[in-house]
């Protein structure tokens, strides 16, 4: 399984998938204009489901949220190397089996 | 083999401040902070606006009105009220040892326009055990119980619909229902604050205390904390269990993942694991627990994904095997299917037979990159 980071049109986003290329085309098609992953990382789907919960629940204070809905994007002013650095200190830190692989 | 467990760097608990239990003296706040709270909430100045919009105001004289009342001009309306129940009565409201005057209840009431009659839609069982009392002569100097008041909540209307609908908010509909938190932090506070001698508010600070010892704090379903801050928990089934096992589990939680909120399968494993153990007569090691830890952190990333993956490969053996897309879950299968992938990946410590025999065919439905671990 992935977990990937994305420079999206308006906000950095992220999220995990089983299939990262289809991922990439399903956003592409949904934008109207390519979207590339631009880190990519990879991992045993319980570690890699465990990164995206950590950022989604104990640090939701990073998502971007629209009334009461919280989306999987973050709020303004996060750069993807911002994130980077972040999902590489929440491996580090947890002991994740996650590798980077983009 | 099993993975070893890797320490955490551990961060001081921001709950030990933040608790609100912690308190053993009363906090009283103004109803005009808890005004200014409601006046910052978004959807709330929404909903002020929308109601400026359509011109919607509300004539004070609508809001309901106290009175005493003789209990002898209640009448009650079966098609309304349920009936009465009798033993409710006895058993619980009136029980010896239970009845405490200081804590009736308000009678709600519809009354008749321009007359003195009251259609109780809330608070009959009330009203009926303080006129039996009062009829048994155990309220001094008062001997007609038809003659003594009690306080009434009312509104007047002859309208029975209305009346109806009143009776199903008072009973739940718009209400906000008491949390078993609030349940829970209710007696933590009356022993801490009052000093209470109750032995259900004694049991709960006790059990409070067993958690805070190790860092694990109780929150309510809606509170900010639940699923967020390491060491909480909204399970308040947790202090179901004996004190012993909710001190295992939560020195558990603080050993290895003191990081992460508590997951509630954290409660079903230790209580099954403590159980299936004793029965068996086979004693619980650190190193056990150690290697258990390092189980769920390694090959799952802690408990809430093992408990996920629990629960998908109990939903498809419920599918497989005997057909049933909603199978009932059962809450042992946490415990026996860690134990199973314990012994698979090589776990030398003696486990309860009578344990590994329940769920085994489970194992089949594990995930591939589970079976992967062991196989």
């Amino acid at each position: 399984m992935h977990f990937y980071i994305l420079p999206g049109p308006f906000r950095v986003g992220f999220g995990i998938t089983g299939n990262h290329e289809r991922r990439e085309k399903d956003y592409t098609g949904n934008w109207g204009g390519e979207a590339k992953f631009k880190y990519l990382f990879e991992g045993p789907p319980s570690h890699v489901k465990r990164l995206e919960e950590v950022i989604k629940t104990i640090h939701s204070d990073m998502l971007w949220k629209l009334e009461e809905w919280t989306t999987e994007w973050l709020d303004n002013g996060w750069t993807p190397e911002q994130l980077l650095e972040f999902v590489h200190a929440t491996i580090a830190e947890r002991h994740l089996k996650i590798q980077q692989v983009r | 083999m099993i993975p070893a467990y890797e320490e955490v760097v551990r961060r001081p608990n921001v709950m030990r401040n933040l608790n609100p239990l912690k308190n053993h003296i009363s906090t009283v706040i103004n109803l005009e902070s808890r005004l200014s709270e409601l006046n910052n909430y978004k959807k709330w100045q929404k909903l002020m606006a929308e109601y400026r919009k359509q011109g919607i105001v509300f004539s004070p004289k609508l809001r309901p009105m106290i009175k005493m009342v003789k209990l002898g001009l209640l009448d009650i309306d079966e098609d309304i009220q349920r009936m009465l129940d009798v033993k409710h009565c006895t058993d619980k409201i009136a029980a010896l040892g239970v009845f405490d005057p200081r804590l009736l209840q308000v009678v709600f009431c519809a009354k008749a326009i321009g007359a003195e009659v009251y259609h109780a839609v809330d608070g009959q069982h009330t009203a009926t055990v303080v006129a039996a009392l009062v009829d048994a002569g155990l309220f001094e100097g008062e001997t007609d119980w038809r003659e003594v008041e009690v306080p009434v909540l009312y509104i007047e209307t002859d309208n029975k619909a209305f009346a109806r609908k009143a009776f199903a908010l008072i009973n739940g509909k718009g209400k906000k229902k008491i949390s078993q938190y609030i349940e829970h932090r209710t007696k933590v506070m009356a022993r801490r604050i009052d000093d209470s001698e109750d032995d259900d508010d004694k049991d709960a600070e006790r059990k409070q205390s067993i958690c805070e010892k190790y860092d694990c704090y109780p929150v309510d379903l809606d509170s900010p904390h639940a699923n967020k801050t390491p060491g909480t928990f909204t399970h308040m089934q947790a202090f179901i269990m004996s004190d012993k096992t909710l001190e295992m589990a939560c020195k558990f939680h603080n050993d290895y993942f003191h990081y992460d909120p508590i997951n509630g399968s954290l409660w079903f494993m230790i209580n099954d694991i403590k159980t299936g153990f004793d029965a068996a007569n086979i004693k619980i090691t650190d190193k056990f627990l150690r290697e258990l830890a390092g189980l769920l952190q390694g090959c799952f990333a802690g408990l809430a994904e093992f408990h996920e993956a629990v629960h998908s490969a109990h939903k498809l053996w419920g599918k497989m095997i005997y057909n049933i897309d909603k199978f009932p879950w059962q809450d042992d299968a946490i415990a026996v299917v860690l134990l199973h992938i314990y012994q698979r990946m090589g776990g030398t410590q003696q486990l309860p037979q009578h344990m590994l025999d329940r769920f085994e065919k489970i194992m089949d439905f594990v995930t591939d990159d589970i079976k992967a671990l062991y196989e």
